[in-house]
């Protein structure tokens, strides 16, 4: 596709948002999996509960941010599992903020500890 | 087993959502959920319940997170889509501040009926009430929900003061000069008269102040807008029948029941009036639900000076009292009418939301 995607390049995204995005970014995952990502991308600081994982799955989608799928490890006993993984535009988002998350850490690391990057 | 109650109560639970999210996400979630449960259950009981008390409370949150964000995309209500398909549409909130102009009366009434119960607390908070409306709705340029509210405001500064005035004044002379003053056909002249002398008097007054908002800035997007929709005055006078079915009828002791279902009915001309497209159509809703609550008063009044009944009904017309109501209500409706025989142009017959017609330049 040619044509370039459109983001906003000032988002400041929430700290569930991110580690949700973070979870998916090397693939689709189901439901409890990202729960369990989560917890461990942030070191047991944020414990999504199902509730707030699916209404945050729910913008995310409409946001167009991320894309529904058939779940990889879905061995077909289960009802037709769902997965989710991260979109273009979702993937963009995500790179922007991993940026500017860098451009504060460089900031605060210049005035606080003295070290130029 | 308490692990199946748990997931069985967290179904239910889902229901709380609205349907389109359950349909969507409903079965995952609680896949999602039992597989958490069935995770914090094998390391511990406290872990079990740590878990459960999470899920329970982000499930509270998130159904109201959920509700809170559909209800913010809420489509304009259906009930403000003019019949012919041209939308004029207007929030619920809108809706809400235009009809409780009826319900509070009603409110009042309910609470005179309470024992023990003062009505003066209700009053100064009704009166504060309509004050801030009027006020909110000046600040607001005077948007349509706001106009029964001047209308009533107007009502009762012109019934406390100046309609006083005017009967101290000059009712006595009328009387005086009267052919057999004070036999009932004279009475009920001196009535029409006077009441006639009301709504003359409102009508003047609701114009007089129209024009001279028209001088501030604020008030020139309402002034336009009677100019395009002289439905608009009559919907101003129309928030004046709440007065003159209260209080004018009060002398006759109207039943609680009947008040109210009058000021409901009223409320419902409101309703039909800004779904209406078409500018006789909105008037018609007013006239209508103004000659139904009129009707409904005055039943009750019939009922009570005679046996009651519907033969009540038809003696009270006989009567000086029947004659009086319904000389009140041919008034009123003159009244809500009068606008559109003094509009001096056809109009286009649209609402709009700025006031200001697209193409309306001239």
């Amino acid at each position: 596709m040619d044509k370039q995607l459109e983001y906003p390049t000032n988002l400041s995204l929430t700290e569930t948002t991110y580690f949700i995005l973070l979870s998916l970014f090397p693939g689709s995952r189901h439901g409890y999996s990202i729960m369990k990502d989560v917890r461990q991308l942030s070191d047991g600081r944020v414990v999504l509960s199902t509730g707030t994982l699916y209404s945050a799955l729910k913008r995310l989608l409409e946001q167009g941010w991320i894309e529904r799928t058939d779940d990889p490890e879905d061995n077909g006993d289960a009802r037709g599992r769902k997965a989710y993984r991260l979109s273009l535009l979702g993937q963009q988002i995500l790179e922007a903020e991993v940026v500017r998350l860098q451009g504060l850490v460089n900031a605060a690391r210049q005035r606080v500890l003295g070290i130029s990057t | 087993m308490i692990l199946h109650w748990l997931t069985q109560l967290y179904r239910v639970l889902l229901h709380l959502y609205p349907a389109s999210f359950r349909d969507e996400f409903g079965e995952e979630m609680l896949e999602v959920f039992s597989i958490s449960l069935r995770e914090a259950s094998r390391k511990s009981v406290t872990a079990l319940v740590d878990r459960s008390l999470h899920e329970f409370a982000g499930l509270s949150l998130s159904i109201v997170h959920i509700h809170k964000i559909r209800y913010s995309r809420r489509q304009p209500c259906s009930i403000f889509r003019g019949q012919d398909g041209s939308p004029f549409e207007r929030s619920w909130r809108e809706l809400a501040f235009a009809l409780v102009i009826f319900l509070l009366p009603a409110g009042l009434i309910l609470l005179n009926q309470a024992p023990q119960v003062s009505i003066s607390f209700g009053l100064l908070a009704a009166v504060s009430f309509l004050g801030v409306m009027v006020i909110m709705g000046w600040l607001g340029g005077t948007p349509l929900w706001s106009m029964p509210y001047v209308g009533l405001v107007l009502v009762i500064a012109g019934y406390l003061y100046l309609f006083q005035w005017v009967v101290n004044s000059v009712a006595p002379s009328i009387a005086t000069n009267l052919p057999g003053a004070w036999d009932p056909s004279s009475y009920l002249l001196l009535k029409v008269a006077s009441h006639g002398m009301l709504w003359l008097m409102l009508f003047c007054l609701t114009l007089l102040i129209v024009a001279a908002l028209a001088v501030f800035n604020r008030f020139q997007p309402l002034l336009i807008r009677v100019q395009d929709d002289w439905t608009q005055l009559s919907y101003i006078l129309y928030g004046e029948s709440i007065f003159a079915l209260l209080v004018l009828f009060k002398s006759h002791h109207l039943h609680a029941g009947y008040s109210i279902a009058g000021l409901l009915i009223l409320l419902t001309g409101i309703w039909f009036f800004l779904r209406s497209s078409a500018q006789p159509q909105r008037v018609l809703a007013l006239l209508a639900c103004l000659t139904l609550a009129v009707g409904v008063v005055t039943f009750d009044i019939s009922a009570s000076i005679t046996s009651g009944g519907f033969v009540g009904l038809l003696d009270g017309f006989t009567t000086s009292v029947g004659g009086r109501l319904l000389l009140s209500w041919v008034l009123m409706a003159a009244a809500l009418l009068l606008p559109g025989l003094l509009a001096r142009r056809p109009s286009r017959g649209k609402f709009s939301s700025s006031g200001i017609q697209p193409g309306s330049s001239d």
